[in-house]
């Protein structure tokens, strides 16, 4: 049965590996501003009708970090303002389409932790380890390579307080190969793809020029909550334990669920139904 | 206090309409909703029973708790009826293992019981096999609940009982 053959294929795990994978997803959209700002429903079955603060057609991922982050999220704001005064103001307002196309998560290979090397700017031809990883604008950041200077505070100059400096790592895009995996074997340069491995049990990155594996880092699979599932910390009173969350309880029964609840509650049906009749 | 005789307050009691020096205008009982239509813009113009004094009685205040009764429409009295009485029952929780969130350390173990399971499945060729080999604690994913289960467990027993019963008493009668 085809199924059954399905299930014998592994999952992809590397597909769903993210730094940020447990964020909640209404603390993400929220931050999106993709929310809805007012519903007008009950319109006698007529299909409601919904605004948002940020329509999700019109979001547009920032290539420079999380939704979260400030910049981002200023970004994010400053559109949920202009949406909203091109409505009061009768304005047409054109829905943003230039966006980048995301890599499929089944062609990801870089992860945070491998060793690249960079292709293109000043630090062209420099090995580093990735810092940061944001699939869905496909940026890669290398820990203090491909820096750009920039200047913090630079409105307390009226008081008298100097602008601070520092070095801000600019995103590099795998897709116009502008940084490349590099191959732990001959130290060079790489394109790497996901294949079965010989037991046809996991997916295991090679490298496309001598065929070799390139392991997995441990940073990828850091998230914001663990270093890794089996080190999580519980939260003692909110985190229910694996042991008692993967025991088994059932034991089936011949009843009905509302009759099993009325017998647990002890809720006691004294109602006699009137009498129906069949024609 | 001082009565305004413009024009304005003393309005045709129907349309009419004159054709001035600005155009086709209309003079008469003119009705302006759209101040109350719904959206930021008024940009909604459907009925919304929320505000129309005009909608049907029964549709205002809609948003109100269900009440426990009815209004008995010959005295105008409101009957309490018991049944359509909201009543909360809630389990006593004490001694209650399962928490409001799941550690994330359920997903390494569900990961190992998963791979233990697909490397046996791989072995013995099918599932069926794979289970008469493993415990149903340490399977991944846990043993579906079938309607042949519940047979099996509750009338299977009866029906092999009476069928033998039937078979035995057939043996015993000649027609």
């Amino acid at each position: 049965m085809n199924f059954s053959r399905l299930s014998l294929v592994p999952r992809r795990v590397y597909a769903e590996l993210d730094y940020a994978r447990h964020m909640p997803q209404s603390y993400v959209n929220r931050m999106k501003r993709t929310v809805p700002r007012k519903v007008y429903d009950n319109r006698f079955g007529a299909p409601k009708i919904v605004r948002y603060y940020v329509h999700p057609d019109d979001y547009v991922p920032n290539p420079e970090g999380r939704p979260w982050e400030q910049k981002p999220l200023q970004d994010a704001v400053s559109r949920e303002n202009t949406y909203h005064s091109h409505l009061l103001h009768n304005k047409f307002h054109d829905f943003e389409h230039k966006r980048i196309k995301p890599i499929p998560a089944e062609k990801w290979t870089i992860f945070p932790g491998d060793t690249v090397q960079i292709m293109v700017g000043k630090d062209k031809n420099k090995q580093g380890v990735v810092a940061r990883v944001l699939r869905e604008t496909n940026s890669i950041f290398v820990d203090g390579l491909h820096t750009k200077l920039e200047k913090e505070n630079a409105e307390l100059k009226t008081y008298g307080i100097p602008p601070s400096y520092r070095w801000v790592e600019c995103r590099l895009d795998p897709l116009k190969n502008e940084v490349q995996l590099v191959d732990p074997n001959d130290k060079e340069p790489c394109t790497a793809s996901w294949i079965l491995n010989e037991a046809k049990t996991e997916w295991i990155r090679v490298s496309d020029r001598t065929g070799y594996e390139i392991p997995m880092p441990n940073q990828a699979y850091v998230t914001y909550e663990y270093v890794s599932p089996s080190d999580y910390i519980e939260v003692e009173g909110k985190d229910t334990t694996s042991l008692q969350v993967l025991k088994r309880t059932y034991t089936p029964k011949l009843s009905l669920v509302e009759d099993q609840l009325a017998e647990e509650l002890g809720i006691k049906e004294d109602r006699v139904p009137r009498p129906t009749y069949w024609y | 206090m001082v009565r305004s005789l413009h024009p304005f307050h003393f309005r045709a009691p129907w349309p009419f309409v004159k054709n001035r020096l600005t155009g086709w205008r209309k003079i008469g009982p003119m009705v302006f909703e759209n101040h109350k239509h719904p959206g930021q813009n008024r940009e909604f113009p459907e009925i919304s029973p929320k505000f129309m004094n005009n909608n049907d009685p029964r549709l205002r205040n809609y948003t109100r708790v269900a009440e426990a009764g009815y209004t008995n429409p010959e005295t105008g009295k409101f009957v309490p009826v018991k049944e359509m009485r909201a009543e909360l029952v809630v389990p006593d929780l004490a001694g209650f293992d399962l928490k409001p969130y799941v550690s994330y350390r359920t997903d390494a173990e569900i990961e190992r019981r998963r791979t233990i399971y697909q490397k046996k499945v791989a072995e013995k060729g099918s599932e069926a096999a794979a289970d008469l080999a493993t415990t149903e604690d340490e399977r991944w994913p846990p043993p579906a609940m079938t309607p042949k289960t519940l047979f099996d467990l509750y009338y299977a027993d009866d029906v092999r009982q009476a069928f033998k019963k039937r078979q035995a008493g057939g043996n015993n009668d000649s027609s």
